[in-house]
C-alpha cells in the first residue's frame, strides 16, 4: 500500500494547518464561551477561510472550484477540527451541497445557485431533513408505512410549488442563503416513492428562519428551525424528478451527500482527537504529581498510549475511506468510520480529562470543550440507527446505495 | 410521549436498568460494612475498600447512564434547554472528584495485591 500524499494533497494540508493554527485555534475559546445560539458564530472567519478555498473546496474545477479529492477534503477537515471542530463544520458543511448541485442539477439550476455559491464568500448552504416529530424515522424509515419520515408538505399550483411545515435543527439554518428541503408532494405512499427535494432559497416568499438551537457544544455551528408558511417554490427549483425521494433525487450522488456525511464526522473527529493528545502530551510533560512528572507515572502513560493507538487506528481508518471514496468504492466502511468515530472521540478526550485531572473539567476550558464537542457525535454518527443502517450497506455489499442522512 | 415508528433504538434504556441497580446496591452494601465493622472482621464481607469500589462503579455507571439518556432524546440531548446535556456534563464530575477513576482502581488493585505504597508515593 503507498500512504504518501502527492503534491496537491501536501498543499491543501499544509494551507488547512496555518488557517486552522493563526485564524481557527486562537477564536476557538473566545467563540465557544460565547452565550446564545447564533451568538457564537463569527463572518470575518468564514469569509477568511473562503478567500483560501475552504468554504468551495468540493466544487468541480469545470465550474470553477477547487475540485479537490476525498483524500485532500478528509485532510483539510481534520486539519480545521484541530484548531475548532465546529467551524471545519461550518466550511465542510457546503461540500455536500456542492457535490450535490454539480453531480444532480440542470444547468439552468447550476447557473442559478452554484455560480451565486461560488462568488459570494457569506453563501453558505444547509439541508432541512429533520422535522420535531421525524429524525430517526427520515435516516432509517420503516419501508412501506406513509406514516414514517418527514411531514412538511408541499403541494403544485400551476408552475410552483406551495410548501408547509416545519424543519428543525438544520445545519447553517440561520446563515444559510440555500437549503435543499425534503418535502411530502404524496402523503398517502412512503417516504421514497412521495418525497421530493426542493431548493430553497433564503429569500423565498413564505420562508422564515424559527428558534436558533443553543447547544453544549460545537457552539460556533448553527444549527436552527426553518419554517415554511405557504411558501411559494417553483416546479424549476425540484432536484430531479417529483416523487423520487430524496436519495434517487440525487441521481446517482453516491460521491456527495450521505457518504460524504459519513467521512466528513470521521475526519472532524480525527481533528478533535490530535488536538486532545496534543494537549495530554503537554500537560504530561509539564506537569508534576507526587514528585514526579505526570508522564513518570504508568497509569498516565497507558492512557496516553490509549490515546495515541485509537487516533492512529482512526487515522489510517478515515484516510482508507477517503481514498476508496476516491476509488469510487463505496463500501460500508464509509458508515462504520463514522460509527466508530464516536467511540473514539469521545473515549479520547475524557482520557485527555482524565490526564488533566480536576484540572480537566473545572479549570482548562480546552479540556471540557473538546468533551462538549465530542458529546454531538452521540445523535449524530454513533446512534443505534446510525450503527443498525450500515448492516444494510454490509448486506447489500459493493452495491450499498446510502440512505438519507439528516445532519 | 414521543413516537417513532422505526422500533431499533432500544437498548439504551435496558443498559440503563441494570447499571443503575448495581451501583445503588453497591452503595447500600459500602454504607453497611462502614456501619458494621464487626462484619469485616468476622469475614462476613471482603476486607476490600468496597467504597471505593462502589464510588468508581458508580460515576461510571452514571456517565454511562447519562450519555445513553442523552442519546434517546436525539438532537435534544445537546440543547441547553434541555436538561439532559447538563445531566452528561455534571456526571463527568464525578469521574474527577477525589482522585481520579484510574488512581481509585489502582488503589483497589494495591489492596487485593496487599502492596503497601511507600509513603513518599502516596500523595
Amino acid at each position: 500500500m503507498d500512504f504518501s500524499l502527492n503534491e496537491e494533497q501536501r498543499h491543501w494540508q499544509a494551507e488547512a494547518r496555518k488557517f486552522s493554527e493563526e485564524e481557527l485555534r486562537p477564536r476557538s475559546l473566545e467563540h465557544d464561551q460565547i452565550e446564545g445560539g447564533f451568538e457564537p458564530w463569527n463572518w470575518e472567519i468564514i469569509e477568511k477561510g473562503s478567500k483560501l478555498g475552504f468554504r468551495t473546496l468540493a466544487v468541480p474545477k469545470e465550474w470553477g472550484g477547487p475540485g479537490v479529492d476525498f483524500v485532500s477534503q478528509a485532510l483539510v477537515m481534520a486539519e480545521l477540527a484541530r484548531g475548532d471542530s465546529a467551524m471545519s463544520k461550518a466550511f465542510s458543511q457546503n461540500w455536500k451541497w456542492s457535490h450535490l448541485i454539480a453531480s444532480a442539477c440542470t444547468n439552468d439550476q447550476k447557473e442559478r445557485f452554484l455560480k451565486p455559491f461560488l462568488a459570494d464568500h457569506r453563501y453558505v448552504m444547509g439541508r432541512g431533513i429533520t422535522e420535531p416529530n421525524a429524525g430517526s424515522d427520515n435516516r432509517m424509515p420503516p419501508e412501506d408505512d406513509p406514516k414514517a419520515g418527514y411531514r412538511l408538505r408541499a403541494v403544485r399550483e400551476g408552475n410552483d410549488w406551495i410548501l408547509n411545515g416545519e424543519k428543525c435543527f438544520i445545519a447553517n439554518g440561520s446563515v444559510g442563503s440555500l437549503f435543499f428541503v425534503d418535502a411530502r408532494t404524496n402523503p398517502d405512499v412512503n417516504i421514497r416513492s412521495g418525497g421530493t427535494l426542493f431548493m430553497v432559497p433564503k429569500t423565498t416568499p413564505g420562508f422564515r428562519i424559527g428558534k436558533v438551537f443553543n447547544k453544549r457544544g460545537w457552539r460556533f455551528y448553527q444549527n436552527a428551525e426553518l419554517i415554511f408558511e405557504n411558501a411559494r417554490v417553483p416546479h424549476a427549483n425540484v432536484v430531479g424528478d417529483v416523487g423520487t425521494g430524496s436519495v434517487k433525487a440525487g441521481k446517482g450522488d453516491t460521491t456527495g451527500g450521505d457518504i460524504f456525511g459519513d467521512l466528513e464526522l470521521a475526519a472532524n473527529a480525527l481533528g478533535v482527537c490530535d488536538d486532545a493528545c496534543q494537549m495530554a502530551m503537554a500537560h504530561a510533560s509539564k506537569h508534576k504529581r507526587a514528585g514526579r512528572y505526570l508522564m513518570e507515572h504508568q497509569l498516565v502513560q497507558l492512557r496516553i498510549n490509549e490515546m495515541h493507538a485509537l487516533t492512529e487506528a482512526l487515522r489510517s481508518y478515515v484516510m482508507r475511506v477517503a481514498w476508496q471514496h476516491d476509488r469510487k468504492e463505496h463500501s460500508a466502511n464509509a458508515g462504520l468510520v463514522m460509527n466508530w468515530s464516536t467511540d473514539v472521540i469521545q473515549r479520547v478526550t475524557r482520557l485527555n480529562m482524565e490526564i488533566h485531572g480536576a484540572e480537566g473539567c473545572m479549570m482548562n476550558a480546552r479540556v471540557d470543550k473538546l468533551v462538549r464537542d465530542a458529546m454531538v457525535w452521540t445523535h449524530l454518527a454513533g446512534d443505534t440507527v446510525q450503527r443498525v443502517k450500515v448492516l444494510r450497506r454490509l448486506g447489500k455489499g459493493a452495491r450499498a446505495v446510502a440512505g438519507a442522512n439528516a445532519d | 410521549m414521543r413516537q417513532s415508528l422505526n422500533a431499533t433504538p432500544a437498548p439504551a434504556p435496558w443498559c440503563q436498568r441494570i447499571a443503575s441497580p448495581i451501583a445503588r446496591n453497591a452503595i447500600w452494601k459500602a454504607a453497611w460494612i462502614l456501619d458494621h465493622p464487626d462484619a469485616v472482621a468476622g469475614r462476613s464481607v471482603s476486607d476490600l475498600p468496597l467504597h471505593v469500589l462502589a464510588r468508581v462503579y458508580t460515576a461510571e455507571a452514571v456517565n454511562e447512564i447519562a450519555l445513553l439518556a442523552a442519546e434517546c432524546f436525539g438532537a435534544m440531548g445537546v440543547m441547553r434547554d434541555m436538561p439532559l446535556q447538563k445531566y452528561v456534563h455534571d456526571s463527568m464530575v464525578f469521574v474527577h472528584s477525589e482522585e481520579t477513576d484510574g488512581a481509585a482502581k489502582l488503589a483497589v488493585a494495591e489492596a487485593v495485591a496487599g502492596f503497601r505504597r511507600p509513603a513518599a508515593d502516596a500523595a
